[in-house]
């Protein structure tokens, strides 16, 4: 068990640098999930911590160890691969019992922690047989057992689930949390699944083009995006994003669009901070849940007639895709669709949840 | 265009291979248009193998020299002879000693080499190149090359030799020749080895390697417990290849030493030559053949039984 710290750690392949300036303290025990789109530099970060990649500029540390210019046999971290990367010609145990032979361990332990990891992971009528007679998951347990027996300082995890289908992945992400509940060693897992984050992850790391965009808990990732990649990307279905333009007239600060958006900041210390943003491009943010739809033709605040586009009964709720202008938006009903496609409706945003964004920058604009 | 477009619908008019109807019988089958476009090839193949096979057959149980006019019928006298002949047994011999030395040395360097190649970070394609320049060889050029690098007269090698007070005619000495002989087959074929292995080498999964790295093995037990069980089968495979070729191709020893001295580089393709065109003797010779495709077929099959028997 161990903490783990990046400091100023770059990786450069070329002139192309996949990872800037990545600062990182995790904490003993801590489940981190470094999440982000397919080329952000998650899994190379997590490589140059294994050892798999080198660092090209900074430190990382495993406890007080610096670990950059260490062989990955040296630094006590355990991987599981998004492949399995099982070994094809040995049985299920000598997968298990091979990092332990290799660190000579007695024959009586390895027996007793192999016997001991596959019975967590009830996997034990499986030990004789090879990895080609095993189903996804089943491999998958099996790479799991082979990190758990080393009992290593780190668990490194490079999107363990992708491989498995839907229904086995969700399974399977429950398990790893309570295995991490069970065991308590740091772990570091990478994702490009939110909901896998969002899931599973004490803390989450959300990375986009080598650069850390925000790390936070779930909670606070989805409650206080830092910028419009952060809102975008957690959360499913993903925020809606309406371009608009901040105008004073009178008293009231109004975000206009030429689509016929009209949405009116009721929040005084907010309004009175968008007074600098006058005629300056904004981006609007609400989550699906966040609207609703409201009877009749209203003309009350901060309501829209929209059309409805297409209707996704999802049984518990109904995602309603509703469109005016050029803008589209995802609406989050509960119950059954009570809207016909065609029909024109009326909905109201969230007065008090809601993001703002700067066009430019992306940065949110609310603290 | 209009046959092409009869053939697309004949194509897509055949039925699935499970529910295939009774009715149309063997020869319906038989004339399906995929069997017919096979056709040419197997008629090309029969007349180049197949017919030249069973005729083989046929010399092998008669008399059958090239100057007399007509073969006639010698009953199982050239397979008893092929049996008795200490000449055949000595260069079964000689074979024997020239692949098992030759497949060794090629296996160890050209799996050593695939094995740096595959490490090497940078200029793997300009150094795989050189290394393949021997194959890149005529095997008569190969021969010759030998030959006059070794030539006691004037070969390079001889004089570096006899510089070191080794004065032996090379070629001429029964005790040096057959390991000559052998180094220029290594020579030419380990670069082969070496191509078969790297490429098995370049297709392995990373993950695996990189499981047993992160799992603490250095490079030897990486090596030793992960690359070659992996890569195992390719090696089987280069080495079934080479173990076919070794026996027949006879081009460099008929240009080194053409047999001898004193028959010490006879291997069995070179006594077959030998007694075919030397000899005349095309019913013995027919019997030699035969017996050398017995022993390659049973060395293939060794070989498939070693890849997929476990």
């Amino acid at each position: 068990m161990a903490t783990v710290s990046f400091k100023n750690v770059y990786k450069k392949y070329g002139d192309q640098t996949v990872v800037k300036n990545l600062n990182l303290e995790i904490k003993d025990q801590e489940f981190i999930v470094l999440v982000g789109p397919s080329g952000c530099g998650k899994s190379t970060s997590l490589r140059m911590l294994a050892g798999l990649e080198e660092v090209t500029s900074g430190d990382i540390y495993i406890g007080d160890t610096r670990v950059n210019d260490m062989p990955p046999k040296d630094r006590d971290i355990a991987m599981v691969f998004q492949n399995y990367a099982l070994y094809p010609h040995m049985n299920v145990y000598d997968n298990m019992a091979f990092g332990l032979r290799l660190r000579k361990y007695s024959a009586s332990e390895i027996d007793r922690r192999v016997k001991e990891a596959a019975a967590i992971l009830g996997i034990e009528h499986l030990l004789e047989r090879k990895p080609r007679e095993l189903s996804g998951g089943q491999r998958q347990r099996v790479a799991i057992g082979r990190a758990i027996v080393r009992e290593p300082k780190v668990f490194l995890m490079d999107e363990p689930l992708s491989n498995l289908d839907a229904k086995l992945r969700v399974q399977m992400r429950a398990e790893l949390a309570k295995l991490h509940q069970k065991l308590k060693t740091t772990c570091i897992y990478v994702t490009h699944d939110q909901t896998e984050a969002m899931t599973m992850g004490d803390r989450i790391v959300v990375m986009k083009d080598g650069v850390v965009q925000q790390v936070a808990t779930p909670s606070e990732l989805y409650n206080n995006p830092k910028n419009i990649f952060v809102a975008g990307f957690i959360g499913s279905p993903a925020m809606n994003f309406i371009d608009c333009t901040c105008i004073k007239e009178n008293d009231e600060v109004c975000l206009v669009n030429e689509d016929g958006f009209k949405f009116l900041i009721n929040d005084k210390k907010l309004a009175d901070k968008l007074i600098n943003y006058h005629n300056k491009k904004l981006v609007f943010g609400i989550r699906p849940e966040d609207v609703r739809g409201v009877p009749g033709e209203s003309s009350k605040e901060n309501c829209q007639r929209v059309r409805v586009d297409v209707v996704e009964n999802l049984g518990s709720e109904t995602l309603v895709y509703v469109s005016f202008g050029k803008q589209t938006i995802v609406c989050r009903f509960m119950g059954s669709p009570k809207h016909k496609v065609g029909e024109n409706i009326t909905i109201a945003l969230s007065p008090n949840r809601y993001y703002l964004f700067d066009k430019e920058s992306g940065v949110s604009v609310i603290d | 265009m209009s046959t092409g477009k009869a053939l697309q619908q004949s194509v897509m008019q055949q039925p699935e291979p499970g529910n295939s109807p009774k009715a149309g019988g063997r020869l319906a089958r038989l004339f399906r248009t995929e069997n017919m476009m096979l056709a040419p090839a197997i008629i090309v193949l029969a007349s180049i193998t197949i017919f030249p096979f069973f005729y083989l057959i046929y010399a092998s149980f008669m008399n059958y020299a090239l100057a007399i006019d007509d073969p006639t019928f010698a009953g199982l006298r050239n397979w008893v002879r092929l049996f008795k002949d200490p000449a055949v047994a000595h260069s079964w011999k000689v074979t024997l000693i020239y692949a098992v030395a030759g497949l060794a040395l090629e296996l160890v360097l050209g799996v050593g080499m695939a094995l740096l190649l595959y490490s090497t970070p940078w200029g793997r394609n300009i150094f795989v190149t050189l290394w393949m320049l021997p194959i890149f060889v005529a095997p008569v050029v190969a021969g010759l090359l030998g030959w006059f690098l070794l030539n006691s007269s004037y070969g390079l090698y001889a004089w570096i030799l006899q510089l070191l007070g080794l004065n032996i005619d090379i070629f001429g000495n029964a005790s040096t020749a057959l390991p000559a002989v052998i180094l220029i087959d290594v020579w030419e074929w380990t670069p082969l080895i070496t191509l078969i292995v790297l490429s098995g080498l370049q297709s392995l999964p990373t993950e695996p390697l990189e499981a047993a790295e992160v799992d603490g093995a250095s490079y030897w037990q990486k090596l030793r417990y992960v690359i070659l069980p992996l890569s195992a089968r390719i090696i089987v495979v280069a080495l079934l290849i080479r173990s076919m070729d070794i026996m027949r191709f006879i081009d460099k020893i008929f240009i080194t030493t053409a047999g001898g001295p004193a028959d010490s580089t006879k291997i069995i393709g070179m006594r077959l030559f030998e007694v075919a065109f030397r000899f005349m003797d095309i019913g013995y010779a027919a019997a030699i053949g035969l017996s050398m495709l017995f022993v390659t077929i049973l060395l293939g099959q060794a070989f498939v039984k070693v890849m997929y028997g476990r």
